[in-house]
């Protein structure tokens, strides 16, 4: 008998670990046309492309919360309609400039305007989507009276929030490091590995031994030189079981202390199918992702 | 001033009313470029398969603003109706569950196109990648229209324990109307994409002066029209179609759309237009007497009854609401045979007439070269922008045509709705602002990308 809660929680923390991942290495190549023209040159197709891998798994994020807690949907409208607004408005502004940006390279016509106008955008965006991770984990910032929720500034303006978006730029950097080969930036993903340690202590009061293991990976991947493809699927690996270890760790609560089992009201049907699509779209975006890369890169 | 549910109504209308046009663009126009250049490769013709690959950039810029259009509709659809979608999320979450997998196939191709002109230069693969770009939208597309023949005509669900669960996913992919209503619905967007192809390609000829660019995209219009003859001959069947199909397994909303305000009788005339009052009759409306019962029934003097509405009874349609969607139907069916009109004259002067004039011309005569005629140039040219209503009445209709409803039989809308009033200023200053930014994409795209075609 398959656990579905687990299963579906595991899935969206895996499609938050991509988006995640998707967009630091958008930011990451943004900045290498600042600080690595070479590199940035090198990689500008699968820059310019990467958006859409990140737009799409942004609505998957959304579908399959949809999916997952049916009965957190009416709260969470209710209270976190501001927000969400203002991060639809700076999709907007993101997505606007980015088409246009897409267009434009096609004649290597962009310039250095565009790309701080879209790093504007997302880097905002990214703050607000990190904070409302933060909250989704601890649920600091919020109150829940009677079925309905409550949140101030204070969804942002938490030590565990703090650290994670500190941490989150240092993994940007990291990307470079570990991804690009930019040898330099690699203490800066560790470093901000550290930090995640740092925080999950202050909340947890403990370091749960399982976060050793991406640590022992990242050790590696910094201080021993690897072929770049070896160091790139070593880094994806961390990054993913990074995830995997923290929704183990919280499983089954959201916001600190909601539990999802009760939230979970479909039927086994629905349930049975909903898995199954979720493996063949899997298998499927890999498959053909894998092969868009090696176009892109070829 | 408006009940709240009503505002969440009109800002996700307008959003959705922005996402129909960019999702339907991404939608047809793919099969255009796809087909022009799959012929530039296959004939070794470098002039049409450049035009596909300068014209393909639309579709990148157009997607980028689609996932973005999308992701709105999506989000709003939740903010602004989560009780609709606590309930879809139960029972008939599946069809956006698999519309996912279709969109990010599509966007996976969209990638591959634009980033394998070289690796792929004289290969059909390329043009096929750009089919695939619209086969994945047209399904995206498919898949939402199931939802959206799921709200029309729900089935396998029951109620339990105080809500809705579903007893078999699978179920709305076979309600008895989903053919017909996805095929119609996705026969009007490849329609619509066709068509602002064409529109492109005749502005494109009425700006040039020189006479070897006008060939080629002569030659282009020429590849497309057929196509797009076809795609308008198939959605007039379709929508012939839908009107029984929605006689016979929605008689209130075929009332709704007909404006049928007598109940139940036989010999019922066609009415054009009108407004229905607080009393429910319709005033100053063309009645062609007998006609809709010929149309659905096939003869004059069918004894067969007319689907009607019965004022008295309860959730019926509130006349505006009836007025709204009676009169989107009527202007889209008016103006779908404006278009089919305007197609075949196209078909019919691409057959018959000599690619031998220099000079554009506004002439009726048919054997005039097609692509100087500016009557015919500017005949398409209405022809996409008769389309963009008539895909947007026709949307009107459909939802409009179901209210008070979001789910028949099952939901109403005003209990679907966001009612908390907070929601009200920040929905309509992000709406505003989204319909400026899509404004001026669209004056963006033309100067930076139609413009340097």
């Amino acid at each position: 008998m398959i656990n579905y809660p687990f299963y579906f929680y595991t899935y969206i923390f895996l499609i938050a670990a991509t988006i995640l991942l998707s967009i630091g290495i958008e930011i990451a190549l943004a900045l290498s046309f600042f600080i690595n023209k070479d590199l940035y040159k090198k990689y500008e197709n699968l820059f310019l492309s990467m958006w859409e891998i990140t737009g799409t798994s942004i609505v998957f994020f959304l579908v399959q919360y949809e999916a997952l807690l049916p009965s957190l949907l009416v709260p969470i409208a209710y209270s976190f309609y501001p927000l969400i607004f203002i991060i639809l408005f700076l999709f907007i502004f993101r997505n606007i400039g980015i088409g246009f940006f897409e267009g434009k390279s096609i004649n290597k016509e962009y310039s250095k305007r565009d790309i701080l106008i879209y790093l504007f955008g997302t880097l905002i965006m990214v703050i607000l989507l990190v904070s409302i991770l933060s909250t989704a984990i601890t649920g600091y910032g919020i109150k829940i009276v009677n079925g309905n929720i409550f949140w101030g500034p204070s969804i942002i303006f938490n030590y565990f929030t703090l650290l994670l978006l500190l941490s989150t730029i240092l993994f940007v950097l990291g990307i470079l490091g570990y991804v690009f080969n930019v040898k330099k930036f690699k203490i800066y993903g560790l470093i901000g590995y550290l930090l995640v340690l740092l925080d999950i202590y202050l909340y947890e009061n403990t370091i749960p031994y399982l976060f050793f293991f991406p640590l022992i990976i990242l050790l590696i991947l910094t201080f021993v030189n690897l072929k770049d493809i070896v160091q790139r699927i070593l880094f994806i690996i961390s990054h993913y079981l990074n995830a995997m270890i923290l929704e183990t760790l919280l499983f089954p609560y959201i916001f600190g202390t909601i539990n999802i089992n009760s939230l979970l009201s479909q039927s086994l049907p629905l349930l049975s199918a909903e898995f199954t699509i979720s493996i063949i779209i899997t298998i499927v975006v890999i498959g053909i992702y894998y092969f868009e890369i090696k176009t892109i890169l070829s | 001033m408006l009940p709240v549910y009503d505002i969440d109504r009109i800002v996700f209308a307008s959003s959705l009313a922005i996402h129909i046009i960019i999702a339907s663009i991404t939608i047809g126009m793919p099969f255009a470029i796809g087909t022009l250049e799959l012929y530039g490769i296959l004939k070794k013709d470098e002039s049409i398969k450049n035009l596909a690959q300068r014209i393909s950039i639309l579709i990148l810029v157009l997607f980028a603003i689609g996932t973005l259009s999308g992701t709105i509709v999506a989000v709003e659809m939740y903010i602004l109706f989560p009780e609709f979608m606590q309930i879809v999320s139960n029972t008939a979450i599946i069809s956006l569950y698999i519309e996912i997998l279709a969109f990010f196939i599509e966007s996976l191709f969209v990638g591959i196109y634009f980033y394998s002109f070289k690796k792929y230069n004289n290969s059909v693969l390329h043009p096929i990648f750009m089919y695939l770009i619209g086969i994945f939208a047209a399904t995206s597309g498919f898949l939402i229209i199931t939802l959206n023949a799921f709200m029309n005509y729900p089935v396998g669900i029951e109620y339990l324990n105080g809500k809705y669960i579903d007893i078999n996913p699978y179920s709305i992919f076979f309600t008895p109307i989903e053919f017909i209503e996805a095929s119609h619905g996705i026969l009007a967007s490849l329609e619509f994409g066709l068509s602002i192809f064409v529109l492109v390609i005749s502005y494109k000829i009425l700006k040039e002066s020189d006479i070897e660019n006008i060939k080629i995209y002569g030659k282009a219009l020429k590849l497309i029209i057929p196509i797009l003859f076809l795609s308008i001959l198939l959605l007039g069947i379709f929508g012939i179609n839908s009107a029984d199909t929605l006689a016979q397994y929605q008689p209130v909303k075929y009332s709704t759309l007909e404006a049928n305000l007598n109940g139940n009788i036989s010999n019922v005339p066609e009415n054009l237009f009108g407004i229905v009052t607080n009393n429910y009759t319709l005033i100053d409306s063309i009645q062609l007497p007998n006609l809709q019962s010929l149309l659905l029934y096939g003869s004059f003097n069918s004894n067969a009854a007319i689907p009607g509405i019965y004022a008295n009874e309860s959730y019926t349609s509130s006349p505006n609401d009836i007025t709204i969607a009676h009169n989107s139907f009527d202007i889209m069916a008016i103006f779908g045979f404006l278009i089919f009109f305007i197609s075949l004259y196209g078909s019919i002067s691409l057959i018959i007439s000599k690619e031998d004039k220099k000079d554009k011309k506004f002439t009726l005569n048919p054997k005039y070269t097609f692509y100087m005629n500016k009557l015919l140039l500017y005949g398409l040219i209405l022809l996409s922008v008769l389309s963009l209503i008539s895909l947007e009445t026709g949307w009107v209709a459909a939802e409009v045509g179901r209210q008070p409803w979001t789910i028949y039989g099952i939901l109403l809308t005003r209990d679907a709705a966001n009612l908390n009033p907070g929601v009200v200023p920040i929905a309509i200053a992000f709406e505003l602002i989204y319909i400026t930014l899509f404004v001026l994409s669209i004056w963006a795209i033309k100067r930076y990308f139609i413009n340097k075609l």
